[in-house]
């Protein structure tokens, strides 16, 4: 990925650069919206990461500008404001995703994946895991003879710890891409909701490990 | 003192007048009862000197005209319907009188009090009889002769202007008592109106979010006074909230901006270490991270909440859809502790919301129910429409709650006694509740159930 950076806080700029680097997606940092704006305009980018409080001017507006240009490049938000009003204002003015600071660094490029997923218009249909396989039209895994029934949201949780394979999720992440929700509800649901999945999928001897990493979340792998 | 005297119900300008009523009705009595008193005894001593001069008048009369000069002077006079006059002997026989019809009734003595000796001498006297309504102002007097001239007055023409100025004084006093209504007219209109108006708009201020002032046009200074004073506090209120609005903001973007860049470098470290130890004790840090990010939150909602300075973003939101996919969320955690979680039936609820928050809230009060309720126990969900809002409702089987602590468990930083020592929590789960729950104009609460266990409820209002 060919990533923008527009962020004016040196540190997390900096962290931020490293990880991508060590990732393996080239990144190019700005500092100011004016800056920014002028490099959007030069070359094109796969996504952009937008802090929205900028020196200059305000990341929404960045984006407004950006979207009345015609230029349909994905915006992240990287923000330190959590309210909803805050996040719609955010998806209003035409970027694609948001999250708030703090963020763990692969939920970051989770998501940037995900973006950069969409605009490529890549969805398989199905796949194969060991034993198994997925078909992601139907929502169905089938095991040999064998078919496992997972509910809607497993379902849900499946696909998105496997449309990230390889990535520790944190709990945050899953909570709002699987359930909508922004908050930790405290209790251990997304846990709980872990162990059924995993339950339900190690047993036929799919190859599949959803491995808990303690303080980071949750990671998909196959043994194959 | 007077307000024991009605009931509390009546309002006030029907006291005031009934008061003033009462007041000016005393007055006009009393005015009544002394003047009564000082012009009876002024028109009797008017009577008795009458009495004098028209006795010494008739015995001149007498003296020169003899009796008929004296009757025909008596007969020309005006006022023969309450004057009377008797001629008698010295031993009381009688020789003639002048009676008219309307004093007959009244005994006339056969002696004066006083013994007449020469002539000239005169006797005063009062006499009333118990079937007559009048009085009888009675002189006599000694004549030349040797014979008693008897003169009658009745007080009727006393009584007369007694009457007529009664009448006057009735006239006057109830037109003072008109005139003195006027106070209670101006009451009304630049006291009571204003306060109503007060009222009226105080309740306005109920809504969150409203920026409604009183009013007092044209009230009495003090009310004006009393206006501007609340006025300015609820300005100052205002500008407070906006001030704590921007504070939150510049707050979260402080603290969570270090935050990050802790936790970056953090995680850098996490994953660059070969050391299981310090790997472990990173992964510890992230979550406590994690967890005052969560905290720096809550604090900001719970603040803004009680400010009615947090932005709601209402939705149209449909209330069983939220708790059956919250309900659906919380299952496997329920499971995992043996415990049954249900959702009760009922209407289908459309509610103007702000959908994330309400969700949050619900689910602080199933994690408490969660975390409180022992394995086997239940934990139920149900709702009910109320008016054109709708209360929610989370009852467990769990210990319940203390009495005591029934009010106190809703204040920042209070955990029930019930709470374990190994759940965490800083006690701001059920404020946080009552923080949405109030952003929304509701409210929410807390009681034991029969049979054991704790209802929790949030009443969202219709928007």
């Amino acid at each position: 990925m060919n990533l923008l950076l527009v962020e004016d806080e040196p540190e997390l700029g900096r962290q931020v650069a490293v990880w991508m680097n060590d990732a393996g997606h080239p990144l190019h940092w700005e500092k100011t919206g004016t800056q920014a704006l002028a490099s959007l305009r030069q070359q094109s980018w796969d996504v952009v990461i937008l802090d929205v409080g900028l020196p200059d001017m305000d990341g929404f507006s960045l984006v407004q500008k950006l979207r009345r240009d015609g230029v349909r490049t994905p915006v992240l938000f990287l923000t330190a404001r959590a309210e909803v009003s805050d996040r719609v204002r955010g998806l209003a003015a035409g970027g694609d995703d948001y999250l708030t600071k703090p963020f763990a660094f692969e939920e970051l490029l989770a998501r940037l994946e995900a973006l950069n997923r969409r605009a490529n218009n890549h969805v398989p249909t199905h796949r194969r895991l060991g034993k198994c396989r997925l078909d992601f039209v139907r929502r169905r895994v089938s095991c040999g003879p064998e078919s496992v029934e997972l509910q809607p949201r497993e379902w849900c949780l499946l696909e998105v710890l496997m449309n990230h394979e390889g990535r520790v999720l944190p709990k945050k992440f899953l909570l709002e891409q699987v359930w909508d929700i922004h908050f930790d509800p405290g209790t251990n649901v997304v846990d709980a909701m872990v162990c059924r999945l995993r339950r339900k999928l190690e047993m036929p001897g799919s190859g599949v490990l959803i491995e808990t990493i303690r303080g980071k979340g949750y990671v998909f792998k196959t043994l194959a | 003192m007077f307000s024991k005297l009605w009931p509390e119900r009546l309002p006030s300008p029907w006291r005031l007048a009934l008061l003033m009523g009462l007041i000016v009705i005393v007055n006009i009595l009393l005015i009544l009862t002394f003047v009564r008193i000082a012009v009876s005894q002024d028109m009797r001593l008017v009577d008795r000197s009458r009495v004098t001069d028209d006795l010494i008048e008739y015995s001149v009369l007498y003296t020169n005209g003899g009796l008929n000069g004296m009757k025909k002077v008596f007969h020309a006079s005006q006022h023969i319907d309450w004057n009377a006059l008797r001629l008698t002997t010295a031993y009381g026989k009688v020789i003639h009188e002048e009676i008219p019809a309307e004093m007959k009734g009244f005994p006339w003595p056969e002696q004066t009090v006083k013994f007449l000796l020469e002539a000239g001498d005169m006797d005063l006297m009062e006499i009333s009889s118990p079937d007559q309504p009048l009085r009888l102002h009675l002189g006599a007097i000694r004549l030349w002769d040797g014979n008693t001239l008897w003169f009658g007055r009745s007080d009727i023409q006393a009584r007369r202007h007694l009457a007529n100025i009664e009448r006057h004084l009735w006239f006057a006093g109830l037109t003072a008592a008109l005139i003195s209504f006027l106070p209670v007219v101006w009451y009304m209109h630049d006291v009571l109106r204003p306060i109503q108006s007060f009222i009226v708009s105080a309740e306005r201020m109920r809504v969150p979010g409203s920026n409604t002032r009183l009013r007092a046009p044209g009230a009495i200074p003090e009310l004006k006074a009393l206006a501007n004073v609340v006025n300015t506090g609820l300005d100052q209120i205002r500008a407070l909230t906006r001030e704590l609005q921007s504070t939150n903001d510049f707050l979260a973007h402080e603290l969570r901006t270090p935050l990050a860049r802790v936790r970056g470098n953090l995680e850098h470290f996490h994953d660059q270490t070969d050391n299981e130890m310090a790997r472990e004790a990173a992964a510890r840090s992230l979550e406590e991270i994690d967890r005052a990010t969560q905290l720096v939150q809550t604090l900001l909602t719970i603040r803004a909440g009680d400010h009615v300075a947090l932005r709601l973003h209402r939705q149209v939101t449909s209330l069983d859809g939220l708790l059956s996919s919250l309900v659906e969320l919380f299952i496997p955690a329920a499971e995992d502790r043996r415990l049954t979680l249900t959702l009760g039936t009922g209407l289908s609820l459309t509610l103007n919301v702000d959908r994330e928050l309400l969700t949050q809230a619900v689910s602080n009060l199933l994690d408490n129910a969660l975390a409180y309720t022992h394995a086997g126990g239940e934990v139920k969900v149900s709702w009910m429409g109320e008016g054109t809002g709708a209360v929610i409702t989370v009852e467990d089987t769990g210990p319940g709650l203390h009495p005591e602590e029934l009010e106190v468990i809703w204040d920042r930083y209070v955990r029930g006694s019930a709470a374990r020592p190994k759940t965490s929590g800083m006690g701001l789960g059920l404020s946080l509740v009552r923080s949405i729950a109030m952003a929304h104009g509701g409210n929410a609460g807390g009681q034991n159930r029969e049979g054991g266990g704790a209802t929790f409820w949030i009443y969202i209002p219709g928007a």
